[in-house]
């Protein structure tokens, strides 16, 4: 029967270039389905919410993540004996400095491995290149807006007669840790270069003497960042837990369930004739319904994957930020289930209808 | 051997056969004789399996075939039948060879043995440069024409036919029934079911009036 229904399913793989319009449009369809489901699924993992945590470098006494107004920057400064926009370890130092757009721009970096753990940004969200190498890692987005990728060597204007060259071993996705950060190593001009933009992180190291804030205000530093903290935590919350979003993710599922089974049982009757026929000739109803299950498992999975994939890129090389795998997973798992049990559903449905055809009314029929 | 006894079928208030009984000999050539509506496609329908009648029965070869299981009548097709339907309905995806080749899928020929069995038959049939074309792109006499090769693919020990002439000019009508009368010859049993008087010239004629089956003088029959 296996030899059958293999058979079948070459034979019957015509018909997709015959009627390519109606598998296009239903596929497009589910694939799109797919890929918003996907979207939705992953919304929580890749929302720069999702990487708040408290940081924790033994080198300085506290980090703090914009937007700050330029008051609290020199509140700051008041009570800071430096204030480190990096973090430096051993002989090599790290210059971390955020600018004013709120995005990476530019990693320029000595260890880039030390680079990541320090500033805890997750290796996973390097797309490519190899950690430990010296050169620039650049933000998706700037990337693709100055047309650059790893390989690339990037030129920074750092006076009006000075440039430097660095060559991009790796893309970063922007999360809450890397947004608004720009990692260097430290040459004085490459410092100077990024004077022009405004602080929204930095590290800081107080003043001998002045403990948890700047001098007489307290706890000021500390409370702002515990307060930054809460109130993202508090969105992300909200964004997980939101009654609406759940609402639409599950939306997907359904329509796409329902879509599923109608261009199952779409195909089963425009089948219907032809399978009437193969019954006629000989052709078992369970190698029949075998071979229709398999071809919808098969159709449906194809189409998940596909729509899962395209939610990947989408996230990903549309919107720039980083889609984790973990995402991807699950929302391929979530997909695969729904799709083996409309495929199931249908493709039983249909044999049942299969056994109780009338070969002789079928093919009178039309 | 065939042996049909009191064969009754109705489509509601209307009894299409009313006690259909007849007995055909291992390769004897049969023509159902009738008017349009008389009830041939039925009978046919029903000796090939396709169809169950309200009463009677209908042995081939000492099987009752009315109550046999639905995987031995799977077999049963494969292996003992062959017929054309008078809808001469192929698969739209496929190319007509592909269709005639169909029932060499279960029969389990290889790919050389298939190539040589369907060319053979297709250039017997006339459509040997066709073998490529789709369905919708055949005559209706072509695709009649491809519909009978396709029963006669595995070399079945029963062969019905509906309408073997329909559409057909008299070239090809001939040509289909010297490839019957061929068969024959080899030993098949052939029950054809028409209205087209040329076919009845050609073998023994049953004509089924009023529900009923009886025989019929002709030229070249009884």
């Amino acid at each position: 029967m296996l030899k059958t229904v293999v058979k079948l399913c070459f034979l019957f793989f015509r018909e997709y270039r015959l009627r390519f319009s109606h598998f296009f449009k239903y596929g497009v369809i589910m694939v799109l389905i797919a890929a918003y489901f996907s979207v939705l699924v992953s919304l929580p993992l890749v929302s720069e919410f999702a990487e708040i945590r408290p940081f924790e470098v033994a080198e300085f006494d506290v980090f703090l993540s914009g937007p700050l107004e330029k008051p609290d920057i020199e509140r700051v400064r008041g009570g800071a004996e430096a204030i480190v926009e990096g973090a430096c370890f051993g002989d090599t130092e790290v210059y971390v400095k955020g600018n004013f757009a709120g995005r990476i721009n530019l990693i320029l970096v000595n260890d880039l491995q030390r680079a990541l753990e320090i500033t805890e940004i997750n290796e996973r969200y390097i797309r490519r290149g190899k950690v430990s190498r010296r050169g620039a890692v650049i933000d998706a987005y700037t990337a693709k807006k100055l047309s650059v990728d790893v390989g690339n060597q990037v030129r920074i204007k750092i006076k009006k007669d000075v440039a430097v060259e660095y060559r991009i071993v790796a893309v970063l996705f922007p999360t809450s840790v890397t947004s608004g950060i720009i990692l260097a190593d430290y040459p004085q001009e490459v410092k100077e270069a990024f004077r022009p933009f405004e602080y929204t992180s930095f590290w800081v190291k107080w003043k001998n003497g002045v403990e948890n804030g700047v001098k007489g205000e307290g706890n000021y530093t500390l409370l702002k960042r515990s307060d930054l903290i809460r109130q993202q935590k508090e969105a992300l919350d909200e964004l997980t837990h939101n009654r609406m979003l759940r609402l639409l993710k599950w939306g997907g599922i359904v329509a796409l369930f329902l879509i599923a089974l109608k261009d199952i049982w779409l195909l089963f009757e425009t089948r219907k004739k032809d399978y009437a026929l193969l019954l006629g000739l000989g052709f078992s109803r369970k190698s029949l319904g075998t071979h229709f299950l398999a071809e919808n498992l098969l159709r449906m999975a194809v189409t998940v994957f596909v729509g899962t994939l395209c939610a990947k890129l989408y996230m990903q090389r549309i919107i720039g930020f980083y889609y984790p795998s973990e995402a991807f997973m699950e929302s391929l798992m979530y997909l695969l289930l729904v799709a083996i049990t409309a495929s199931c559903l249908g493709s039983a449905v249909a044999s049942k209808r299969l056994r109780r055809i009338s070969i002789a009314e079928v093919l009178a029929e039309g | 051997m065939i042996r049909v006894s009191n064969l009754v079928k109705s489509y509601g208030e209307l009894k299409v056969l009313d006690g259909v009984s007849f007995d055909i000999e291992q390769g004897e050539f049969i023509v159902i004789f009738g008017s349009s509506g008389a009830g041939k496609t039925t009978l046919l329908n029903i000796l090939a399996t396709y169809d169950k009648p309200d009463e009677g029965e209908v042995i081939f070869d000492r099987i009752n075939i009315i109550n046999t299981s639905e995987n031995s009548l799977e077999r049963f097709r494969i292996e003992k039948i062959g017929f054309a339907h008078q809808s001469s309905y192929m698969i739209e995806c496929l190319p007509l060879y592909e269709n005639v080749a169909l029932p060499l899928i279960l029969a389990g020929f290889s790919k050389q043995e298939k190539e040589k069995v369907v060319a053979k038959l297709l250039k017997e049939v006339g459509l040997e440069d066709k073998a490529k074309n789709r369905p919708s792109q055949l005559s209706l006499g072509q695709k009649k024409r491809a519909c009978i090769a396709r029963a006669l693919v595995t070399d079945p020990r029963f062969i019905l036919i509906d309408e073997p002439t329909a559409n057909l000019d008299v070239a090809n009508k001939e040509r289909i029934l010297a490839l019957l009368s061929q068969k024959q010859k080899g030993g098949a049993t052939i029950i054809v079911a028409t209205h087209d008087q040329i076919v009845t010239k050609h073998a023994k004629v049953l004509e089924l009036t009023n529900g009923k089956l009886v025989p019929l003088e002709t030229e070249g029959g009884v």
